[in-house]
């Protein structure tokens, strides 16, 4: 990879995280909040391939592997628990969710 | 084959006293064989006594008996299960199972329509043993162990009725008055280990002691043996200790325990020996002591009180001795004293059995009705007055000589004390003359119907006689061409700092003059007291206004229950008001609000609301980030 390259990508990178980040903080459905999620993973996988090529170095590229297989496993029981809650409630909104405090 | 059999000698009271506690505690069906266990208890100590005996009769050279493992073992401080048979702790072996086994033979009689009897010889064996622990420990813990053990067994033995008040208080008072003195005992021992890295009695005796560190802990020691033995300033539990059977009084507030003081400082002799000017305070507190004692035995009328002052008096005479470094005229008299004393508060106790009342008004003309008790009790009277050739003439003169030859080698301030303690036995001699003639001469003057206890009563009571007349043969003074066999048997165990030499016709002098002074005391006290009652207005005549006082025991109780209690109630008190409410209760109920409060205020942080708490998450990141990027 050519060091000039290094910059745009890190800055993609951390594009795509802050957008997760405020999907996050801002959205007021379970859904989304779990798409900025997805999104704010695929960031992180995308700082380490950087590095990893930046350094030619294969570890990077071996995490983001695992980082992809736990995104796979998030989405399966967060998806699950989604659908539970909308079978549960008719509706997504996290204003709802409060009951389950203590 | 003696060696093998000395730790079942130690063994035996102990067993007994499980057996018989445990027995009786949880299968009440046994309490009912009251001779069963009252011969049990008396034929182990009996046992023990028969041991010690044999052991006496062969013994060459100091024997360690004990356990190859440690009692406590922390770091450097080694303190192993082991008692030691020397001269001295053999010696105080005999006396405590010889004279003990006697009175758990009275008391199977004294105490049959009692029905806690098997609590009492359960008491009665573990205090034997309490007291074998104490004398023959080798080290000073073990030795603390069997003092704080005969502590405990005399609490609850002076409280044995402790369904009366003044019962349980007077125990109490006994238990609390002995604590002051434990401390002493406690701290004196923490001081020695910190100054000699070693409690081992045996090893103590190898160093020299600088002489704050003498004078220190001597005083520290001196303090546990005023508790126990009853001296001034913490003497006054022992009159109210008659509070407990009369048995109990003879066995421990007479003839064994309260000479474990006296004992304590003929054990330390090492220590002492380097500190002459504490020894110089034992003896001046012993005399005081006993002049104090016989002058209150003077104002009472309760026959086991009397007989109570008595005893803080005679253990007075053995402080005096102990402080002129006479150690073995102290054991001495704590040997004669044992019989005559113990003989005297059986005897009181046939007497209260018989007439079911302890005041001496009321008694008179008793021997005519209990011949036996009455004779055997005249022995103890002359024997404690010290009429020769009886037991308590040849102590006494003993440590009157040693004390005169102190004096004569130049401490004048001995001679002081000689002086108080003639005065003191012409005291003893008159206020013992009229408790036996107020009690067993003249008229009756009470309503009861007085009879002779039972035999194994009477029994024990003419053993001890025969003990009372005959123990000072043992050690005849030495111009009488006699062997001096308690001096000789003493000698490898005590070291004494002076050698009380006098010459043969000042001995003569001297014993002329006790044995005078104990007649003059004796015939005062008959000519006051042939006609009963009558003596008493002359004696108050002559005392006069001290008369008055030493019915209120020279106000010393009223002292110390105005000072001592009294700021001890205010404390409570305090405690009570201040300390109770407010750092009991008050301060925590208000912490603990205020920690709810804080709680309650930490809730609202938490909503449900999970960007919000996405935001906390974040912030504190962030937080965390900025932190570690700064530092």
């Amino acid at each position: 990879m050519k060091p000039e390259l290094l910059y745009p990508c890190l800055l993609l990178a951390n594009g795509l995280f802050t957008l997760g980040l405020l999907g996050l903080l801002l959205r007021r459905n379970i859904l989304l909040t779990f798409l900025a999620i997805e999104l704010m993973l695929n960031a992180a996988n995308l700082n380490f391939l950087t590095f990893s090529r930046y350094h030619e170095e294969p570890t990077g590229a071996i995490y983001v592997l695992f980082g992809i297989c736990l995104a796979a496993v998030e989405a399966v029981i967060g998806l699950g628990l989604v659908i539970r809650l909308f079978r549960q409630h008719q509706n997504l909104g996290f204003a709802k969710l409060a009951e389950l405090k203590w | 084959m003696v060696e093998q059999l000395l730790p079942l000698a130690l063994a035996l009271p102990a067993l007994g006293a499980l057996s018989i506690g445990i027995g009786g505690l949880w299968f009440p069906v046994l309490r009912r064989y009251k001779i069963f266990l009252g011969s049990l208890a008396t034929a182990l100590v009996g046992a023990a006594f028969a041991i010690f005996f044999s052991a006496f009769l062969t013994y060459t050279k100091p024997l360690y008996i004990g356990w190859p493992w440690d009692w406590i073992g922390i770091e450097e401080l080694r303190i192993p299960l082991r008692y030691q048979i020397d001269t001295l702790s053999l010696w105080m072996a005999l006396i405590v199972t010889g004279v003990g086994a006697l009175i758990h033979l009275y008391s199977i009689g004294y105490m049959k329509e009692e029905p806690g009897f098997w609590r009492y010889f359960a008491l009665l064996n573990l205090f034997i043993f309490a007291m074998l622990v104490l004398v023959l420990g080798d080290s000073l813990p073990l030795l603390f162990l069997g003092w704080e053990g005969v502590g405990a067994c005399s609490y609850f033995l002076i409280g044995f009725w402790h369904q009366e008040e003044a019962n349980a208080r007077a125990a109490q008072k006994a238990f609390i008055m002995n604590r002051i003195g434990d401390l002493g005992l406690l701290a004196g021992m923490i001081w020695l280990y910190a100054e000699t890295r070693t409690l081992d009695l045996d090893r103590l005796k190898e160093f020299t002691y600088p002489a704050d560190v003498a004078i220190g802990v001597g005083i520290l020691f001196f303090l546990a043996a005023t508790g126990k033995s009853a001296q001034i300033p913490l003497y006054t539990w022992l009159p109210d200790a008659m509070a407990g059977p009369t048995p109990v009084s003879a066995l421990i507030h007479a003839a064994t325990m309260v000479t474990a003081g006296v004992y304590l400082i003929a054990r330390m002799d090492f220590l002492y020996n380097s500190a002459p000017e504490v020894l110089l305070l034992v003896s001046g507190i012993g005399t005081a002591t006993a002049l104090i004692g016989a002058l209150l035995a003077l104002g009472t009328y309760d026959i086991k009180r009397i007989l109570a002052y008595s005893t803080v008096s005679q253990l007075g005479f053995m402080f005096a001795a102990a402080g002129a470094g006479a150690y073995r005229a102290a054991i001495f008299h704590v040997f004669t004293h044992a019989f005559f004393k113990a003989l005297l508060f059986l005897g009181s106790g046939s007497v209260i059995h018989s007439v079911g009342t302890q005041d001496i008004r009321v008694m008179g003309g008793l021997r005519r009705y209990l011949p036996w008790t009455g004779n055997t009790f005249w022995v103890g009277v002359l024997a404690i007055a010290g009429l020769p050739p009886l037991a308590g003439f040849f102590s006494k003169d003993e440590i009157l000589a040693a004390l005169y030859a102190r004096g004569a080698e130049g401490e004048t301030i001995y001679w002081i004390y000689w002086g108080t303690l003639l005065l003191v036995a012409f005291l003893t001699a008159f206020y013992m003359g009229r408790a036996a003639w107020l009690t067993f001469e003249g008229e009756y003057r009470g309503t009861a119907t007085p009879h002779e206890s039972p035999a194994v009563m009477t029994m024990p009571l003419g053993l001890l006689a025969i003990g009372a007349a005959t123990a000072g043969l043992v050690n005849l003074p030495h111009f009488l061409g006699s062997p001096g066999l308690h001096s000789r048997w003493l000698a490898s165990t005590l070291q004494e700092p002076a050698s009380f030499h006098l010459a043969h016709t000042t001995e003569y002098f001297l014993l002329a003059l006790s044995a005078l002074i104990a007649l003059v005391g004796l015939i005062t006290a008959w000519l006051l007291y042939r006609t009963g009652l009558k003596g008493e207005a002359h004696l108050q005549q002559i005392l006069g206004k001290l008369h008055l006082a030493l019915q209120k025991q020279l106000y010393i109780d009223t002292l110390y229950e105005k000072s001592f209690v009294q700021l001890y109630y205010i404390f409570a008190d305090l405690a009570k008001d201040v300390v109770g409410p407010w750092i009991g209760r008050t301060l925590p109920r208000a912490l603990g609000e205020a920690l709810g409060r804080l709680g309650a205020l930490l809730t609202r942080l938490q909503r449900g609301y999970l960007p919000l708490y996405l935001a906390y998450f974040i912030t504190l990141a962030l937080l965390f980030l900025l932190w570690t990027f700064s530092s």
